[in-house]
């Protein structure tokens, strides 16, 4: 209490003291001295209002977004495990990404949205039966028959229900009872939607996967588990199963998809697996697979049955499509005066768009005849005026590649797009349906349309690959004779690349043999997937009786012979490149993919043996480029089964000193489309 | 698709070190996110170096280096912010060395632009076009230090790292760069800022 009566009478003392004032003369003395010092404040205000104005400056340099979008989109569907690829890979995989992003920050930029071919690319559950839901944002939703999905959504069915996903590519995806996905990517280029990826996470549960037509090289639909990721780049159908964490098993059922596997080791496996095969991963390296018996039949069976009436479906929405795509007005362009048009310079181009819509009127008359089966000869004049027609664009645009570039490729673009969205369709056309002569006439125009003869080397050896596909279908749906005339199509396909090459001037030669040793990789995958449904048609021992068997034994040679002889017309190509510059050798390039090729690996096993790897070497004393260290693989695929048959598989046992990866591959009957 | 307009210094360590760890195992959304957290201080790195074409496409080339080698990079030696700027440092000057026709501006080009540029006659502001064409004509080790601490807006202790320089000549060389820049500017005809 004293303490504070004695701080009270402080404070008033205080409190009555004369405060010191800054006097008049003392207050101008401070403000000379601060005048003094001004020139040098000012100096360092200068040095920082240039740093903020730099910074002001910097800021404004934004990546567009678009750009950023595209580039990211481009990196990420480019991106390789960097566990398994080095910088070389990497390297290659930019030229890629820079073509793109050219592409589309250089000469998309000022183009106009293309006139729609397709139906709009969405996401959507196509049907559901029982209980699910999906996982938005925190948000549980249950959802309905054309529910549209997005990227980062969970899907989960419970016990008894199911659900089928349309995806914007077209592929479906059928998830059984108790199962999880997350769809990680759903992308279509809003300037090329033959371009699509989607992604997805199966975290458990068992899902079936039908890949209808992706035809676009960069495109792909990939379906990731915690220790497998599989890609499929084509057509194809497989079923994945993650039983438990650490143990699942991918089936192929049509054609091939890519398989890569990781065990906890990090071991990692890449292989391609090709109809009626399965592949199996079950955690540890050093885990022995046991023998197992296949009983899941009823789900495959019901899955090649709807997956049958889903691409029907589709095909009847793409007529549909098409039909409306003819009966579309005109572009407002076009409803300006003639003098507009020509003061705005776009005379020639909307001439030459009219054009394009003629051909397709004419190509969807064809198709209506075609479908009625009516009147072949003037099917044949609509088939020939659509094939003129663009042919003529096609002149046109070549002339105004000197005049004027960007017309020119305003107007490529334009036809491209069209092109491609009709070949997405009539991918589903094998030569037994009646439309099939329209696919035929698209990739004649497809090759008329090439600007170069590196494209038009390219733009064969994709049909040359189609042309493969349909020979599976074709042999899948018992077509043998067919499938058989297909195949010696092929085969005339490349010699007659081949020999073209040869014809070359040194400067091509190097990009079209490269391009067709890399669509070859692709080929010799396709023609696996064929030999695998042969060994499945074909019964082991033939009797007098057996005429289908007997006709199947013979494709299979024939196959077996188509790919020795391919090969062999890839290194007579290849030696070709030998004559350009001075070293009498092939480029690093051309060495590096004759590498990959020779690596190329399919049900775990190589697929070209010493003998086709000697076809390929084209001189014994040159330097080949290292040969990458695969892990080591042990892949066993079992003796083909008839379908009622059960399969049983052999007992592997793997090293568990070695490091070795032990894969049960199992043989599994294949009826698909 | 998420993009993230926040600038690099407002993200935690720990947050890009995580995104990395991720990175490293193959997580290509956590890559998808340091892509989104450094494209723009890159571009804006490449911007004023080289024509805005080639500085998209040497993103791309820069992205897939940091993808390629990832599992190089050890937390504790270096910031990632450093390290990744270190990749697009020697990926331009790859390019400088495969584009010999690409020259950097001299002093006696700027001042004949200057000279001859209408522009320049009429701008006395500084706009980002007069920065590039002014910073082009620094030395390289000034460009590279305005580049780094006030376009990128790195701090002292990366651009160390990238330069391979101490702090304390690093604090000499970005007063240095900056009078020289000023009068660039100032021959230029750019006196307000």
């Amino acid at each position: 209490m004293e303490d504070h009566g004695i701080q009270k009478k402080l404070e008033e003392a205080l409190g009555r003291l004369n405060k010191p004032l800054i006097s008049r003369n003392r207050k101008n003395r401070i403000l000379a001295e601060i005048s003094n010092k001004l020139p040098e404040i000012k100096e360092e205000n200068i040095y920082a209002l240039l740093i903020a104005k730099i910074q002001e400056l910097a800021r404004q340099i934004i990546l567009p977004i678009s750009t950023q979008i595209y580039v990211k989109e481009k990196l990420l569907a480019f991106l390789p495990n960097p566990r398994f690829f080095g910088w070389k890979i990497l390297a290659r995989r930019l030229a890629y990404i820079m073509i793109f992003i050219l592409v589309f920050t250089g000469v998309f930029a000022f183009m106009k949205q293309p006139e729609p071919v397709f139906a709009a690319p969405a996401t959507f559950i196509e049907s559901v039966q029982g209980d699910i839901e999906i996982v938005r944002g925190g948000k549980v939703l249950v959802p309905a028959q054309n529910f549209r999905l997005k990227a980062r959504d969970l899907v989960h069915t419970f016990k008894d229900s199911s659900v089928s996903i349309h995806f914007l590519d077209d592929s479906v995806a059928r998830l059984s009872e108790n199962t999880e996905i997350r769809i990680d990517r759903l992308f279509v280029n809003p300037r090329d939607k033959t371009e699509t990826i989607v992604e997805l996470y199966l975290k458990q549960g068992r899902l079936w996967a039908k890949v209808v037509n992706l035809i676009n090289d960069f495109s792909k639909f990939q379906v990731k588990a915690v220790n497998a990721v599989t890609t499929a780049k084509k057509k194809a159908a497989f079923d994945i199963n993650v039983q438990e964490k650490g143990k699942t098993k991918i089936t192929a059922l049509q054609n091939a998809i890519d398989v890569s596997l990781a065990t906890k080791k990090k071991k990692v496996v890449e292989t391609t697996l090709v109809n009626g095969f399965a592949v199996e991963i079950k955690g540890p390296v050093a885990s022995v697979p046991k023998a197992k018996k296949i009983t899941e039949e009823a789900w495959i069976e019901k899955n090649i049955k709807e997956d049958k009436a889903y691409v029907g479906k589709l095909m009847e929405r793409d007529k549909e499509t098409r039909q409306e795509t003819a009966k579309t007005t005109v572009s407002p362009l076009q409803t300006l005066s003639e003098t507009t048009k020509t003061i705005l310079g776009i005379k020639n181009i909307e001439k030459e768009k009219a054009k394009l819509k003629a051909a397709e009127v004419r190509l969807i008359q064809a198709e209506n005849l075609l479908a009625a089966s009516a009147s072949p000869d003037e099917t044949k004049v609509l088939l020939q005026d659509f094939y003129k027609l663009i042919a003529e664009i096609s002149e046109r645009i070549k002339q105004l590649e000197t005049d004027n570039p960007e017309k020119a490729l305003e107007l490529r673009s334009a036809v491209e797009q069209k092109i491609k969205g009709y070949k997405k369709q009539f991918t589903l056309f094998v030569p037994t349906n009646p439309l099939y002569p329209l696919k035929e006439m698209l990739m004649e125009v497809d090759i008329v349309l090439a600007s170069n003869y590196a494209e038009k080397s390219e733009k064969k050896l994709e049909q040359a690959g189609e042309k493969l596909m349909e020979v599976t279908a074709l042999t899948v749906s018992g077509n043998t004779d067919l499938a058989n005339q297909a195949l010696q199509k092929y085969q005339e396909q490349v010699s007659e690349i081949v020999s073209d090459v040869k014809l070359l001037e040194d400067s091509q030669k190097e990009e079209v043999v490269s391009t067709l040793i890399e669509k070859k990789t692709d080929h010799l995958k396709i023609l696996e997937a064929l030999a695998a449904e042969m060994k499945f048609k074909a019964p082991p021992v033939l009797s007098s009786g057996q005429i289908r068997g007997i006709a199947l034994q013979e494709m299979l040679e024939q196959i077996k012979q188509v790919k020795e002889e391919s090969i062999t017309k890839v290194g007579e190509a290849v030696l070709e490149t030998t004559t350009v510059g001075d070293s009498n050798q092939p480029s690093v390039a051309i060495l590096e993919k004759l590498e990959e090729i020779k690596q190329l690996d399919v049900n775990g096993q190589p697929v070209i043996d010493a003998k086709a790897s000697n076809l390929l070497n084209i001189s014994a004393t040159q330097e080949q480029p290292p040969i990458a260290q695969e892990p080591a693989v042990v892949a066993v695929p079992v003796a083909p089964v008839e379908q009622s048959q059960e399969s049983v598989i052999d007992e592997i046992k793997s090293d568990p000193f070695s490091g070795v990866t032990v894969i049960t591959i199992e043989a599994v009957p294949s009826e698909m489309d | 698709m998420q993009h993230e307009h926040r600038s690099l210094k407002t993200y935690a360590k720990q947050e890009i070190e995580n995104l990395i760890s991720k990175a490293k195992k193959g997580d290509k959304e956590a890559f998808a996110k340091i892509y989104d957290i450094f494209v723009n201080p890159i571009y804006r790195y490449l911007y004023y170096r080289v024509d805005s074409h080639e500085a998209e496409d040497l993103l791309a080339t820069i992205f897939l280096k940091v993808w390629a080698n990832l599992n190089k990079y050890r937390e504790g030696e270096a910031s990632f912010s450093s390290w990744i700027f270190r990749i697009a440092h020697n990926t331009l000057i790859d390019f400088y060395r495969d584009n010999q026709k690409v020259e950097e501006l001299s002093d006696a080009v700027v001042d004949n632009k200057k000279e001859n540029s209408s522009t320049h006659q009429i701008e006395t502001k500084l706009q980002n076009e007069t920065l590039k064409k002014a910073l082009s004509s620094l030395k390289e080790s000034h460009r590279q230090v305005i580049l780094l601490k006030f376009i990128s807006e790195l701090s002292n202790e990366e651009i160390a790292q990238i330069l391979g320089k101490s702090e304390n000549s690093l604090r000499i060389l970005q007063f240095r760069a900056l009078k020289a820049l000023r009068e660039i500017l100032e021959k230029m005809g750019i006196k307000e800022w």
